[in-house]
């Protein structure tokens, strides 16, 4: 028990990795026991990261920190450590993964030992990537994720499998090259060690940041992805297996996110400050050109796919727009949009995997088929949406409200009410899928025989429902332990900035203290409650129609 | 020449030694009793690593007035020939095996050619350069048309004599010039001629001399233009030679043009680096680009060993002349990555081969992982290293190479590298498509040879192991370029 407890975050990481040798010494043939063997060490892995739960502290920085030397010569180290942001992405991840091997159960019929070793793999790289607080380390669970995404999308996706998988490992090498080179570049100007740390207080001109900010955030924004660099996405997400794409859809969308607010944004305040018009510019053309483009899909996982275009959009302009409501938010919507867009995900694929097929005009009525399933589908949809009392309303919320008070961002208010139009959307493309596929008469004689929601598909399914509606109707714990982090990420960048200008100290300290924190705002969450009483019966009624 | 002389040159003895052995062994064994050969050569490769591992720490001696040097720099790539020579053998006797009517002498070129290798590695005079690069090469023309009944083997075995001999001969001439010009050939002494002489700086016929080296051992790095040979004689010679082409005669050739290029400091670096620099990215540029195209295998490695020719010659380019050279360290440990993973995957070639005629067509690979999973598997951890993916070697050699480019700051010469290393990924992340996610097609290879895929799986993990510690291989190389810096 002490060695666990002493190196509880390298045990969470490397569980699903040591699962991995079980499953090489089972027999051939057997997937029963191979999928089995997958799914109980993800589900341990879960039980064992709810203990980072129990023991973490919000606010004081990096904790359950591992160190060891990995390369001296380099002051490469071994280091992890989690604070109140990566702590819910590492949580979001370890309860992903036994639902995605639940999922894939009767999906994944060839090459199943494969299939297993690949998501055991990825889930080690993910988890890494949360985790590492050394660049190299990072870097390397960056890059090592690539390898099982990739090998999943080409092996088990659909009929152009080999073009996605290939442009989603180019597009993201691509970026992530530009970073080493960036890192490497950090490191000889005197960051001495590659530690989290000593990037961040590292002393860069402006021009310098700027090129090093513009390497970071192009690796990032491959991943996010960040309207124009979208365009791998959709292939991915529609080629992808079931389970390829909860995780691409769940965490891997996240990582970018992640690490715009980890390490982009720590380390180049000035570069962040001079780039996040353009990024928030980007981030508004994602949220209503990622709308618009769903609302015009044929086929149901790209609609849901661009979804995720218009939703990261949320994030993004949350994190450039710099303040504690905003990022709070920001960080809402990416746990929320994993647990979402994840469940949207699944239930495509529950659908497809009945009719073999995900274009809505194949489909229409199948609501008096299948009633279960479009409960549950519409539940999904409106988590989605960002119906208020589910997880997506509180970070859209908070995103819009953050933009809207942003003291750093020019034209907030223009951002705010452009990304605002993007929910609205959202509502349009989600809810007309929606009936088109669900309602009205059941024509096609091929739906009629179309089973329901069974019991797996329902367990799998509770669990992800249970916690959109927690985090909608309870948001105050999850912000609270995020509040310190993203705190010290906006205290940082504006001590950076004020030491670097003086004149501007003065006026971003004052406008600072009239904007409330998320503290504050979570002390009096009257809109909350409000909203969360008045759902239960507008859900009731939804499900009858 | 005294015997405390002669033991620091042991493990190029043992070689030597060996080669005799087994000269004499196949004369009078039974022809059929061959095999064992195999193992001989083995225990001679062995006894040199031993030898040599002593040597990484002994500190460095000038041997027989000033031709030879042992240090840890020359120790370093012993180690590495010695690999190289082992996992060779050992793929040379699947190949010879399969071919049925023995060859013996295939051992003793090897021994040959690494004792050749090794010389080289260890040279500090220019004569000796010659001499050693000689003993290599003839040995490798021999091995590159090693397969009699095939044309290509053929054709591949006097493309490299004909154009070997060229490139030779503009080395002499170019030791020539320089021993015209400053009236020696031993390293030290030039390099203290070059700093003592500013008239040299001026003086057109030395630097004629020195580019003409460059040339010559350009040829043998297969650096771009001086490339042409290299795809024809790749895809002809049997896969274990042209492994045993990429990994050793690269290495041995890197090794003596940065022993070179740390005499010259700083005068040739001056001269040279703008011209060395196009070079480069020429050579890595467009290594990878014509590999995009290629359908086989061994074309692709051929193109695909042009481009990281490019890659060490960026990392050339950043040798500081320092005590603490980032950049040589880089290049050391970078041969050392690259030799595993290109044998392991010229090894993946020589286990699915038949007896007439080698079998590289991508095509054929199609689906190779249902039926060789673990070879497949190896030559995946193969292709992302060569592409420079974390956890393997392959990334750390570019990490450190490249992380001393920036270090000199050279930052747009590493960002050009490092896309083109982008580039390359497409091209070897093809043969894991066609490893992984392909059926396998009409004429999809098989293997069934243990010992081959034994050698594969040993450089794979090897690649693997110090993909995930990076330090021990890394400390050898410090020792190594330290030893180099000590000596000038």
């Amino acid at each position: 028990m002490e060695t666990i407890s002493g190196h509880l975050l390298s045990w969470v990481i490397f569980l699903p990795l040591a699962g991995i040798i079980p499953l090489l010494v089972l027999p051939r043939g057997a997937d029963r026991s191979a999928k089995s063997v997958a799914a109980v060490i993800l589900v341990l892995d879960f039980l064992l990261s709810l203990k980072l739960l129990t023991g973490f502290v919000a606010g004081d920085g990096f904790q359950f920190v591992e160190d060891v030397v990995w390369v001296p010569r380099f002051g490469i180290h071994y280091s992890l450590g989690i604070d109140g942001i990566s702590l819910w992405l590492v949580l979001l991840t370890t309860f992903l993964g036994p639902i995605l091997i639940v999922s894939s159960w009767n999906a994944i019929t060839m090459r199943v030992r494969e299939f297993m070793v690949s998501m055991l793999f990825l889930q080690t790289a993910m988890l890494g990537t949360f985790c590492a607080t050394d660049m190299v380390l990072f870097y390397v669970f960056w890059e090592a994720m690539l390898i099982p995404m990739a090998l999943i999308i080409g092996i088990w996706g659909g009929k152009r499998r080999l073009y996605a998988a290939v442009k989603f490992f180019l597009y993201t090498f691509t970026g992530s090259v530009l970073m080493l080179a960036a890192i490497l570049y950090m490191y000889s100007r005197g960051a001495g060690s590659f530690s989290w740390y000593a990037f961040q207080n590292l002393h860069l001109d402006t021009s310098q940041q700027a090129w090093l900010f513009g390497a970071f955030a192009l690796a990032f924004a491959i991943k996010v992805p960040i309207f124009p660099l979208h365009t791998w996405l959709p292939d991915a997400h529609v080629e992808a297996p079931t389970a390829g794409s909860v995780v691409l859809a769940g965490v891997l969308l996240k990582m970018g996110t992640y690490g715009l607010i980890r390490f982009a944004i720590p380390f180049f305040p000035s570069a962040v400050a001079q780039f996040a018009p353009l990024l928030s510019t980007l981030a508004v053309i994602g949220i209503i050109y990622g709308a618009l483009v769903a609302m015009v899909q044929k086929d149901v996982k790209k609609l849901v796919a661009y979804s995720s275009v218009s939703h990261l959009g949320f994030v993004v302009l949350g994190l450039f727009a710099l303040s504690t409501e905003s990022m709070a938010g920001a960080m809402f919507v990416m746990l929320s949009h994993g647990l979402a867009t994840g469940s949207l995900f699944l239930l495509v694929g529950f659908l497809y995997e009945r009719r073999h097929t995900r274009l809505i005009s194949d489909f229409g009525g199948i609501a008096r088929v299948m009633p279960l399933y479009a409960a549950a589908f519409m539940i999904a949809t409106l988590a989605s949406i960002g119906l208020p009392g589910m997880s997506g309303f509180v970070g859209e919320f908070l995103v819009l409200v953050g933009t809207f008070k942003s003291v750093s961002l020019h034209g907030a208010t223009i951002f705010a009410v452009l990304g605002a139009t993007g929910v609205v959307f959202g509502a349009v493309y989600m809810l007309w899928m929606y009936q088109r596929v669900f309602l009205g008469n059941c024509e096609n004689p091929k739906n009629l025989g179309l089973k329901d929601l069974g019991l797996r598909e329902v367990l799998i399914l509770v669990p992800i429902f249970f916690f959109i509606f927690w985090m909608g109707l309870q948001p105050r714990p999850w912000l609270k332990s995020m509040e310190p982090a993203l705190n010290s990420v906006i205290e940082h960048q504006e001590s950076a900035l004020s030491a670097a200008s003086p004149e501007a100290t003065t006026s971003w300290a004052d406008n600072m203290t009239v904007t409330p924190t998320v503290a504050s705002l979570a002390e009096h969450p009257s809109w909350v409650e409000r909203t969360a009483t008045d759902f239960p019966k507008a859900s009731s009624e939804e499900a009858q129609r | 020449m005294s015997w405390a002389e002669l033991s620091l040159i042991s493990p190029i003895l043992w070689l030597v030694l060996g080669g005799v052995v087994v000269l004499l062994l196949e004369a009078f064994l039974p022809r059929r009793e061959s095999d064992h050969l195999s193992m001989i050569t083995a225990v001679f490769f062995v006894l040199a690593g031993l030898a040599a591992n002593a040597g990484l720490v002994r500190p460095g001696q000038s041997l027989f007035h000033g031709v030879l040097r042992a240090d840890a720099y020359g120790s370093f790539f012993n180690l590495v020939f010695v690999i190289i020579g082992l996992l060779t053998v050992s793929l040379g006797a699947v190949y010879l095996r399969r071919q049925r009517t023995p060859m013996p002498e295939f051992y003793v070129l090897i021994l040959f050619a690494t004792a050749g290798m090794m010389l080289l590695a260890s040279s500090t005079d220019l004569v000796g350069v010659f001499l050693s690069l000689e003993l290599m090469s003839i040995g490798v023309y021999v091995l590159a048309a090693l397969q009699r009944d095939s044309s290509h083997s053929q054709e591949a075995g006097f493309k490299y004599l004909i154009l070997g001999a060229f490139a030779s001969a503009f080395l002499l001439y170019g030791i020539a010039l320089i021993y015209g010009t400053t009236g020696t050939t031993q390293f030290d002494t030039l390099a203290a001629r070059m700093g003592g002489n500013p008239a040299l700086a001026h003086n057109m016929v030395f630097w004629t001399g020195w580019g003409l080296i460059i040339v010559g051992l350009g040829f043998k790095v297969a650096m771009v233009p001086f490339h042409q040979w290299t795809p024809d004689v790749y895809a002809g010679a049997p896969a274990p030679v042209a492994g045993y082409m990429a990994a050793g005669v690269k290495a041995a050739a890197f090794a003596v043009l940065v022993r070179l290029i740390w005499i010259g400091m700083p005068l040739l670096m001056e001269k040279a680096a703008p011209l060395l620099m196009g070079f480069a990215i020429l050579t890595m540029t467009f290594g990878n680009i014509v590999a995009l195209a290629q359908s086989n295998l061994k074309r692709m490695l051929a193109y695909s060993a042009i481009a990281h020719a490019g890659y060490l010659l960026v990392g050339v380019l950043a040798i500081s002349g320092h005590s603490d050279d980032a950049a040589t360290r880089g290049i050391l440990f970078y041969l050392a990555a690259y030799a595993l993973m290109n044998i392991g995957a010229f090894g993946a070639v020589t286990f699915v081969s038949r007896r007439r005629g080698e079998r590289a067509e991508l095509s054929g690979f199609a689906g190779l992982a249902k039926r060789h999973p673990w070879v497949s598997f190896f030559l995946a951890v193969c292709m992302f290293s060569l592409a420079g993916v974390p956890p393997t070697a392959g990334f750390w050699g570019k990490f450190y190479v490249f992380g001393a480019v920036i270090q000199r700051g050279m930052v747009g010469l590493a960002v050009v590298a490092l896309l083109n290393s982008a580039v390359a990924v497409y091209y070897y992340l093809r043969v894991v498509v066609y490893l992984y996610m392909r059926e396998p097609g009409e004429e999809a290879y098989i293997g069934d040879d243990v010992q081959a895929s034994a050698a594969i799986g040993v450089a794979a993990i090897l690649v693997l192991w110090i993909g995930l510690f990076p330090s021990s291989v890394l400390e050898l190389a410090r020792l190594g370029a330290a030893a180099l810096a000590r000596t000038f």
